[in-house]
């Protein structure tokens, strides 16, 4: 993984900052979303959630001696991530805790936000998950939230989960595209989301091709396993904007440190990550596992790649006639 | 046994058997209790103390009666002894009804077969004599059994509120940490402040701190050649290798401290640990290659072959990318402010992002 590598220098940091700076751009649209469907608690929420990565980092980077460490913006990044993937009343400590995981186990003790094995705020997302997944997967409807009380309503990644079969008829398409359904935060408004993928595509088209893969696999296990009986258009709509899996395409799977450098590599990776997450989706217990996906195909990636890398050999090896040609001939150089 | 042996105190043999080479912290033995087991101090506790028994049993019988017995044989006695110890143990807690049980689960009939007491029992009872043996198991369990009852509070308190089943906070803060992940984030925290409180106070052990790692010929080639710009460090390279303090890693922090080799495109880690300095002075006929180290050699020569082809690609990627700014040349010009440097950065603007990370993945062979 990514331990004891200097490559550190200016050009990397301002790249790194330039990425995260765009991330934070996409991000504007989302949070004003939000604040339109549940009112001024979202600031609240992503307040506390950006307070806490900032100080937690300073603190850590001042133990570790570690100088200029938020100048890349990635622990703003990780608290607005966080907070908009959390439902509107949800608790403040745990925004905190998720982004106490994310900063101080996830990816201060690693070196920073390039040398982070896991991504962060997919680090600490799913550790709230596994900590409080009642409180974190339990929606409210669609509303101003004050004081943390709501009338809770159901998202379209629990009905899927529970086998509700659904028509488009019966939930209008239109309400799922402008966000008006109950769901997390930030990640229920396609409309927005597809206006920053379209930033995304512009301004770091690499990173797009993660999120085009992730869609892509994502897709195709909806196309071939449908959970609604609707007919497959109806489970590609239901599956893609459900739950965080857009949100997720763009902001998650997205992450320099922890995706390949080719294209085609970005896309099978991208891809790898989306069917992971579509099958944790149908065998899983939650009823979304994006975050989950997201870490997994992070660690396993390398052995991937190995494995293909083993297959490809041992294939190219056979088929050669003249074992001269083969490695030997590499070796000789 | 040799005259370096009879030097070291009791006193120095349990401090460095328990505290330098931690049986958990540095050399990862028998973690499966650990990581699994031990969400709350009374289980880590029950399970500390029979792995101390355990040990010390062994240890001391394996020196007094086992050292004309062939190896293959000694193993077995091992587990019979550990047998022994656990299920009596087992059958007692069961009749007794404790609630630690339940917790335990599987894991206390495992340690019958604990790594821990046949690697100290082959590395050093059966070469020693019993006092000798009875003060490394006493060392090694005390160090063992720290690291549980530590690891052990602190999953209790954070993930169950409580300590020993007192009530310290009505609401858990990270339930998460009972899980098994959360055993191995402790333990691989743990083992971080360990190593950074080490090469803090008792430097001359730092080389034992660290991992053996060996390096393809390509490597060293790259890493001898990447050298002359390392010498002049920015003041945001983070590895601070040519700083003041060179001699000695005393200000490094944790991550420093875990700084391996800059350029390691291809390496394999071999934990080359000191099972006791003792054993290792006495018998200088251990340095035999042990399997661990054959199955890396191993590993490491079939990656190994592959590694001209790659060196070719990289020789010619670099004159292929033309004037674009390689790091490289970006660390060179790091000690003056060039403006056509912030001018190239300007027409850069629109570079991808990947390209940052290009050496990055191209060192850990991420790609295909």
């Amino acid at each position: 993984m990514s331990f004891g590598i200097n490559t550190n220098n200016r050009e990397e940091e301002k790249l790194t900052r330039r990425f995260y700076s765009d991330m934070l751009i996409m991000l504007i649209a989302p949070v004003v979303m939000a604040w339109y469907y549940y009112g001024t608690a979202v600031f609240k929420t992503i307040i506390v959630s950006v307070l806490t990565a900032v100080v937690l980092e300073l603190t850590a980077s001042f133990l570790l001696k570690e100088k200029g460490t938020l100048k890349d913006l990635n622990a703003v990044f990780t608290g607005v991530v966080i907070a908009l993937l959390l439902p509107a009343n949800v608790s403040l400590w745990l925004a905190v805790l998720g982004c106490a995981f994310a900063i101080l186990i996830a990816k201060m003790p690693f070196g920073g936000t390039r040398f982070a094995p896991f991504m962060p705020a997919a680090a600490g997302f799913a550790f709230i998950c596994l900590c409080r997944p009642q409180a974190v997967f339990l929606y409210p409807t669609v509303g101003i939230v004050s004081n943390g009380e709501a009338t809770y309503g159901v998202s379209l990644a629990s009905m899927l989960k529970l086998n509700q079969s659904m028509g488009l008829n019966v939930i209008s398409f239109f309400n799922v595209f402008i966000g008006n359904i109950a769901g997390p935060v930030g990640a229920t408004c396609i409309m927005v989301l597809i206006g920053a993928a379209v930033f995304l595509a512009i301004r770091q088209p690499k990173s797009a091709i993660n999120s085009a893969g992730f869609i892509a696999g994502s897709a195709i296990m909806a196309l071939l396993f449908p959970r609604v009986l609707n007919g497959i258009l109806a489970s590609l709509v239901f599956e893609l904007c459900s739950g965080m899996l857009i949100f997720t395409a763009l902001f998650l799977i997205t992450d320099p440190a922890t995706s390949p450098k080719r294209p085609q590599s970005r896309f099978l990776y991208g891809a790898f990550a989306g069917i992971l997450c579509m099958v944790m989706r149908y065998f899983g217990i939650f009823q979304e596992s994006a975050c989950f996906a997201v870490l997994i195909s992070s660690a396993v990636w390398p052995l991937v790649t190995a494995g293909i890398k083993r297959l490809v050999s041992y294939f190219d090896k056979k088929s050669r006639a003249k074992p001269k040609a083969g490695r030997e001939m590499i070796n000789e150089r | 046994m040799s005259d370096k042996q009879r030097k070291l105190s009791p006193s120095t043999m349990i401090f460095r058997g328990a505290f330098i080479y931690n049986p958990v912290l540095v050399q990862v033995i028998g973690i499966c209790p650990i990581v699994a087991a031990t969400v709350s101090l009374p289980a880590a506790a029950v399970l500390a103390a029979i792995t101390v028994l355990l040990l010390i049993i062994c240890e001391t019988f394996a020196s007094v009666a086992l050292k004309r017995v062939p190896a293959w044989i000694r193993v077995a006695i091992y587990m019979i002894i550990g047998l022994l110890i656990a299920c009596p143990a087992m059958y007692y807690m069961d009749v007794r009804n404790y609630g630690v049980a339940t917790s335990i689960g599987i894991y206390l009939p495992l340690l019958a077969v604990s790594s821990l007491a046949a690697l100290r029992c082959e590395k050093f009872a059966v070469r020693n004599n019993p006092l000798a043996s009875f003060i490394d198991a006493f060392s090694a369990g005390l160090g063992y059994s720290v690291v549980f009852l530590i690891v052990g509070a602190i999953r209790e308190l954070l993930g169950n509120g409580t300590i020993a089943g007192r009530v310290i906070f009505e609401n858990p803060a990270a339930p998460g940490l009972l899980m098994t992940f959360g055993g191995f984030t402790v333990v691989g925290l743990l083992a971080a402040l360990h190593k950074a409180i080490v090469i803090r106070f008792f430097p001359r052990f730092e080389k034992d701190m660290s991992f053996k790692i060996k390096t393809s010929r390509a490597e060293e080639q790259r890493a001898a050649s990447v050298r002359g710009s390392e010498k002049k460090p920015s003041a945001l390279n983070r590895g601070k290798i040519t700083g003041p303090d060179t001699a000695s890693n005393e200000n490094t922090g944790i991550s420093k401290t875990e700084a391996l080799p800059k350029t390691s495109e291809k390496v394999v880690y071999v934990p080359d640990i000191p099972q006791g300095e003792e054993a290792a002075e006495q018998s200088p006929s251990d340095s035999e290659v042990l399997p661990l180290e054959e199955t890396a050699l191993e590993i490491a020569s079939d990656y190994n072959e592959p590694q001209p082809e790659k060196q070719q690609q990289d020789e010619t990627d670099v004159p292929a990318r033309g004037d674009e700014i390689t790091p490289k040349a970006a660390d060179e010009n790091n000690g003056e402010d060039n403006p056509n440097e912030i001018n190239e950065y300007a027409d850069e603007f629109d570079r991808d992002i990947s390209e940052l990370f290009e050496n990055f993945r191209k060192k850990h062979n991420l790609d295909n």
